[in-house]
């Protein structure tokens, strides 16, 4: 940024062209004291506490509101300005009340001291008679108190400007007014509770719920930066620490990828940590009951019990799931002992339920299997279509760059069979019917091409094959007309007209797909016409253009990239690239013999070979596959027959209940790595808390039980060596470290040391053979699975704002359960009509595999014969009634798409 | 005695004000169609040369705002707004145009939209209007069928649409800023200044924003000339202005004068002197936001520069007059509160300002005795700060009463 000479007080600064003159004046040491002002949001002038002089201006003028000139001469400090300064706060002191619990920091307060306000001699105003305010605690989250608010406006702009949602207001005026969310009630209003208001509220009028009685800001022992342990946006979260305990998260401003923003989960999710419900000593079961044992009891009998098995069975018969929600170093320890203990490349863990279809694609097609943009391109560019992501709820971070995007003017395409909220800033919403992806990507692809809206330059320069593969693909769309893609999707000519159109003419597009174009058998053919529409366009291989598949946990691009894949070493290498596996055996100091060179079993197949008794022994790691896997009534009979299982974790889960084995592990706020999130960036996991009991760290877990099972890894020292040595065979991240990691994330490639990382991939090449991207034109295909008189619904699964997964953690949060905490299914109201169900209704859900019962939620969010689940919930498990038919390329298992019928239930 | 003459009013009373062809008979838009037929640097220049002055209360020259509005960018968006927001006590002359000659307004419109290139007009009508706010979209529509808005106005290519926007009841939307955001559907708060309307106006775009009656002096000006009037008034305010005279006089009501009469032909010739034969005691210039003037000031003449030399405003040209016998304290008092009441509550100063001065004064006049030597001053230094630090008119206003009550009428004060 070109940089302009100043002059405040006669002292030369170099500031910002164009910079904020009250931010410039404060970056570089001059105090100038204001309220009202926040470096995120725009100027409003309120407090008039900024109020300088500048020559050639008339009277004074707010600083905040000025934009700085080179030149400028500023006074930002004599006599007069203080004494009006003074004036104005002493003002302001008049209509506050000043009580003061240490709870939260106080702008306000800090002044009133700085100006000599604290003492009541000083003042010279009397306090005005208050009007009646009344406290709203009515959020689960928080509390507004009006009386302590100076209307500042931060937590109005806070909502509107920052999380674009648009909550909050004024009611009343003048010295009477207050902040109302909503209509009026906060607990009422549709305040999702990110608390983004509380964290730049300058003084106590809104503070946070959790630990009100608790915290004191002066007993906080340490502030640590982390990162969120949720999904996978990766947000940097500062924790405060009490009594050995967090007491509170906030987010991290300045720093990417979020800002300082975070959604509810990220500020009041981390209570499950302290929950009494902790696994804290290694458990053995023992003739049926699980008993407490010394770690050294249990760490010696697993690794018998392994070598046994091993022994018996051969390699073939064990396998290990690792985790997404580990850290980087504890995933890449995992791998490394699957491969070398257990001597197979049985390694796998959830992305093979999540994104392995997208990822089969983009690698096949484009060359890796990550998002190819930044997260801050989702603000700054012309379009987005966001296909089977429902990102406000999923990624709520990632989704207020959207809706800022959209403030500003972005369009937005939202392709999904389910109303989401991002609906309500779309410009065009396309409905398919579930699992008609490929038809309306062919006709919208069709319809693009037919307009002439198709990049030449690029397909001819970069994509395999050219024109001529352009026009294979221009041949297999010509059926999908406008009106046949109707027909197919159920989606109006006119919208897919639209859509089109907006896509096609636009300069710069991204897409963020997600779960409801890779959870289905057609996944990776879903993906591949995705593809084929931004090749075409040229919509990728630039800024501000590209695919982003968000990711849904916090490391569960982490833990491909270090290798937990059946197929895949660290950085992607094909198990079979015997140059690489050369390189590997030598950084692991053992014979490349030792490196199995055939690819494992992925989830689902370790499952069925479980089943079928051919897998004898399951390590799981930080996985609760009896809620997360598909066909659960399979699952569970494939873990009972499991010889041995041992399950890692921080919570009883419901597969915890088939282990022999249970190992306490550390949860994510009790050790130090990193994470990878969804825009590739390599952040910091920073332990902030012992951990309760026994409990250890996952690698030091595994660590000894290698060692039991003689296989002798390095003793690390810490997270940072083995992350060295996680480098030295992960090309992408060779040149990250520990230290280079200190004050902000690195995205990947960063091949090394000097390299400042990769924000957009494929600006020069694709990462394929070629180095370009390929076309594959694919046929819709009719769903296997359809609606039969005797199951003549569509079931649809996903999740929701307020949890995670299967629950483990979110569920152990008040605050979180507070929002809602219980089951249901959508159903659309004519469907509910013809049943004769009424709304909250207990329905029993009947699939082929399955059935659970549920509360009937009825909206029309949901198409005429198709129904919504969210998965979280153990006591209404979705995937007892999902299939594990698989999509033949990636090995993802159909979540999205079961046909099922509703029963009501007679009591 | 000073002779009327009647300019934005010219039609008031002498035609049927819901009647286009009364309009039209009456030389009704045939300054737009002369307008139309120059190019429009002619029609602000025309304006400039004038020396119109805005009517609403600030008096800035009409033409630089139009000038700089239509010079700011060309072939982009750009809005003229009519300010019709009457809020200052004691002002009725916009609604007098709109209820009894719609037309003159619509017409003075176009022509300011045509000179700087707009294409899309909104008329904000204080929400009380009723009556205005009916006749004036009578008036739009009737001039839609005849071809004076819309497509193509009178065959020269210019298009341009007109809207009525209600007000909601808030004093502080008269204030251009807080207008406009109000316009855009927001709650009326003003906004950041600079920059100004003929920049950054209504959503973001270029805009023009004028009073009622400043408009309604355009077809005149451009029909007969600037030369012509400047004939009218003084040099330093041409025209005339139209002045609502209220209180203690025998006969209140508006009437449109020529710039330069004085204080003493407007209370005692025009309005027929004070009520039931009582001495003149002080007379309110401009509303709440105005000045008070004393019997001194009788034979200022009434015009911008004339009354600033001696410390008064003539505001929206409101007189409100009060008879020797009235307590100004307490006068004052239903100020403070008013401006209380209307504060928006967005910036410090004016938001606790406006209630410390009310409590003052209210406090005071509770007790049997208290000094006025130390009230007064403490309450005009409170809102001398108000007014350099407040972020709109409205908390730089207090300081307009309460000083030119007490410079020029402590002595009443301190007698009552």
């Amino acid at each position: 940024m070109a940089k302009v000479k100043i002059y405040i007080d006669g002292k030369e600064i170099l500031a910002n062209e164009n910079g904020n003159l009250l931010y410039e004046a404060r970056a570089n040491g001059i105090d100038i004291p204001g309220l009202c002002y926040h470096h995120k949001l725009s100027p409003t002038g309120a407090c008039r506490l900024c109020l300088v002089k500048v020559e050639g201006m008339r009277g004074l003028v707010a600083s905040c509101t000025l934009t700085v000139k080179e030149g400028m001469q500023v006074t930002a400090f004599d006599n007069e300005l203080e004494e009006t300064r003074r004036f104005l706060l002493d003002y302001l002191i008049s209509e506050q009340n000043l009580e003061y619990d240490g709870t939260y920091n106080d702008e306000l307060r800090d002044l009133m001291f700085r100006y000599g306000l604290d003492k009541s001699e000083n003042r010279h105003f009397s306090p005005l008679s208050p009007a009646k305010f009344k406290i709203d605690s009515s959020s689960p989250v928080l509390s507004y108190d009006p009386s302590k608010c100076i209307k500042c406006f931060r937590c109005i702009k806070a909502c509107d400007e920052v999380q674009g949602k648009n909550v909050l207001s004024f009611n009343e005026r003048g010295i009477n007014s207050y902040i109302v969310a909503g209509t009026g009630v906060w607990g009422e209003s549709e305040c999702d509770g990110c608390g983004e208001c509380i964290q730049l509220c300058p003084t106590g009028a809104i503070v946070e719920k959790p630990n009100r009685e608790k915290i004191k800001l002066d007993k906080i022992e340490k502030r640590v930066r982390t990162t969120c342990p949720y999904c996978g946006v990766g947000c940097q979260i500062e924790l405060l620490v009490q009594d050995g305990k967090i007491v509170r998260s906030n987010g991290v401003e300045g720093v990417l990828p979020n800002n300082g923003r975070l959604c509810v989960k990220g500020r009041f999710g981390y209570e499950f940590v302290h929950s009494p419900e902790r696994l804290t000593s290694p458990l053995i079961r023992k003739n049926g009951a699980l008993v407490e044992v010394s770690w050294d009891e249990a760490l010696d009998y697993i690794a018998h019990r392994f070598l046994e098995i091993k022994q018996k069975y051969g390699s073939d018969s064990l396998a290990g799931y690792a985790s997404a929600k580990c850290t980087n170093e504890d995933n890449y320890i995992f791998q490394k002992f699957i491969r070398l203990a257990f001597g197979i490349n049985n390694i796998d863990y959830c992305a093979r339920l999540c994104h392995a279809s997208t990822v089969t694609a983009m690698l096949k097609s484009i060359g890796d299997g990550a998002a190819s943009n930044s997260i801050e391109d989702f603000e700054n560019t012309e379009c987005l279509i966001a296909t089977g992501n429902n990102i406000i709820e999923t990624h709520p971070i990632t989704a207020t760059y959207v809706k800022r995007g959209a403030a500003k003017g972005m369009k937005i395409i939202v392709i999904d069979p389910k109303w989401t909220p991002l609906v309500q800033y779309a410009t065009v919403w396309l409905q398919p019917r579930l699992g008609t992806d490929v038809a309306l990507l062919n006709g919208m692809i069709r319809e693009i091409i037919a307009n002439g809206w198709i990049d030449t330059g690029f397909i001819e320069q970069r994509v395999e094959g050219g024109m001529k593969a352009f026009l294979e693909l221009k041949q297999l769309v010509e059926k999908y007309t406008l009106e046949n893609t109707e027909k197919l999707t159920g989606v109006p000519v006119e919208k897919i007209k639209e859509a089109a159109e907006i896509y096609g003419n636009a300069k710069t597009a991204m897409v963020a797909t997600g779960m409801g174009m890779s959870q289905q058998v057609t996944g990776t053919h879903n993906v591949f016409s995705l593809l084929n529409m931004i090749l075409i366009a040229g919509k990728i291989g630039k800024e501000r253009s590209g695919i982003n598949p968000p990711r849904g946990q916090n490391n569960v691009q982490g833990a491909t990239d270090v290798g937990c894949h059946p197929a895949l070493y660290p950085g992607y290498i094909p198990v079979s690239n015997a140059e690489n596996r050369k390189h590997v055996a030598e950084v692991w100091g053992v014979p490349l013999d030792d490196l199995p060179d055939k690819p494992g079993l992925t989830t689902v197949e370790i499952m069925k070979a479980a089943y079928d008794g051919k897998i004898k022994a399951l390590y799981i790691m930080g996985e609760n596959p009896m809620i997360s896997d598909p066909n659960l009534n399979h699952t569970e009979e494939a873990l009972k027959k499991l010889e041995f299982l041992v399950v890692q974790d921080i919570f009883h889960t419901e597969t915890t209940k088939f282990a022999h084995v249970i190992l306490p592990a550390s949860s994510w706020a009790e050790k130090n790595g990193t994470f990878v999130n969804s825009d590739r960036r390599v952040l910091r996991v920073r332990k902030a808390v012992e951990s309760p009991g026994q409990a250890r760290e996952d690698w030091k877990i595994i660590h000894e039980i290698a060692k039991r099972m003689g296989v002798n890894f390095p003793s690390y020292a810490d997270e940072s060596e083995i992350f060295d040595e996680l480098a030295s065979v992960t090309p992408i991240m060779a040149g990250i470290s520990h230290k280079r990691l200190e004050h902000h994330g690195i995205q990947w490639p960063c091949p090394t040391p000097d390299h400042p990382g990769t924000s957009t991939l494929y600006l020069d090449k694709f990462n394929t053979p070629s180095g370009k991207a390929k076309l594959f034109p694919v046929e819709y295909v009719e769903q296997s699975e359809r609606a039969t008189p005797e199951y003549p619904f569509i079931l649809n699964s996903g999740r929701i704002l307020y949890h995670y997964h299967t629950g483990t953690m979110s569920r152990r949060n008040k605050t979180l359960t507070g929002y809602t905490n219980q089951p249901y299914l959508l159903m659309h109201p004519n469907d509910a009509k013809k049943l004769g169900i009424e709304d909250n209704e207990l329905v029993r859900v009947i699939s082929a595999r399955g059935h659970l019962s549920t509360h009937i939620r009825i909206s029309p969010e949901v198409l005429e014969g198709e129904l919504f689940m969210p998965w979280h919930y153990t006591e209404s498990q979705v995937n007892r009634l999902t299939r594990d038919e698989l999509d033949p390329y990636s090995r993802i298992a159909p979540f999205k798409l079961s046909a099922v019928r509703v029963e009501k239930i007679y009591t | 005695m000073a002779k009327e003459i009647r300019i934005a009013l010219r039609n008031s009373g002498l035609i049927n004000p819901e009647s286009i062809q009364e309009y039209i008979s009456a030389d009704g838009y045939q300054a737009l169609r002369k307008a139309l037929r120059s190019e429009p640097i002619g029609i602000y220049e025309e304006i400039y040369d004038s020396g119109l002055r805005g009517r609403g209360g600030a008096g800035f020259p009409t033409g630089t705002k139009e000038k700089a509005a239509a010079l700011i960018c060309s072939n982009c968006e750009k809005f003229v707004v009519c300010n019709a927001d009457e809020g200052e006590p004691g002002t009725f002359k916009d609604r007098i145009i709109m209820e009894t000659d719609p037309h003159t307004l619509i017409e003075g419109m176009v022509i300011a939209a045509y000179s700087i290139g707009a294409s899309r007009g909104f008329i904000y009508i204080r929400g009380e209007y009723e009556l205005s706010i009916k006749r004036v979209q009578l008036a739009i529509e009737q001039a839609y069928q005849h071809g004076f808005l819309g497509e193509n106005i009178l065959g020269s290519n210019y298009n341009f649409d007109l809207e009525v926007r209600r007000g909601a009841g808030s004093y502080l939307c008269g204030e251009e800023l807080t207008l406009i955001e109000s316009i855009e559907g927001k709650r009326g708060y003003p906004r950041i200044k600079p920059p100004f309307p003929a920049e950054k106006g209504l959503w973001g775009a270029p805009t023009l924003i004028n009073n009622v009656e400043t408009l309604a002096n355009f077809p005149q000006i451009i029909l007969n000339g600037a030369k012509w009037y400047r004939t009218i008034g003084t040099e330093g305010s041409p025209g005339t202005k139209i002045f609502t005279i209220s209180g203690d006089v025998n006969k209140p009501g508006y009437y449109e004068f020529p710039m330069g009469i004085t204080l003493r032909e407007l209370i005692f010739d025009v309005a027929g002197g004070i009520r039931n034969g009582k001495p003149f005691g002080a007379a309110l210039l401009g509303g709440a936001a105005g000045t008070f003037a004393s019997e001194k000031h009788l034979d200022v003449h009434m015009g911008y520069d004339k009354l600033k030399e001696v410390g008064l405003t003539l505001g929206s040209g409101a007189v409100i007059v009060m008879d020797a016998t009235r307590d100004l304290n307490k006068i004052m008092l239903s100020i403070l509160k008013f401006f209380k009441h209307e504060s928006c509550g967005k910036c410090i100063p004016c938001r606790v300002g406006t209630s410390h001065l009310y409590q003052a004064l209210n406090e005071a006049l509770q007790q049997p005795h208290f000094s006025f030597e130390s009230l007064y001053p403490n309450l005009i230094k409170q809102a001398e700060i108000m007014a350099r630090t407040s972020l709109c008119p409205l908390g730089q206003s207090p300081i307009l009463p309460l000083r030119s009550l007490w410079e020029n009428l402590s002595e009443s004060l301190i007698m009552k």
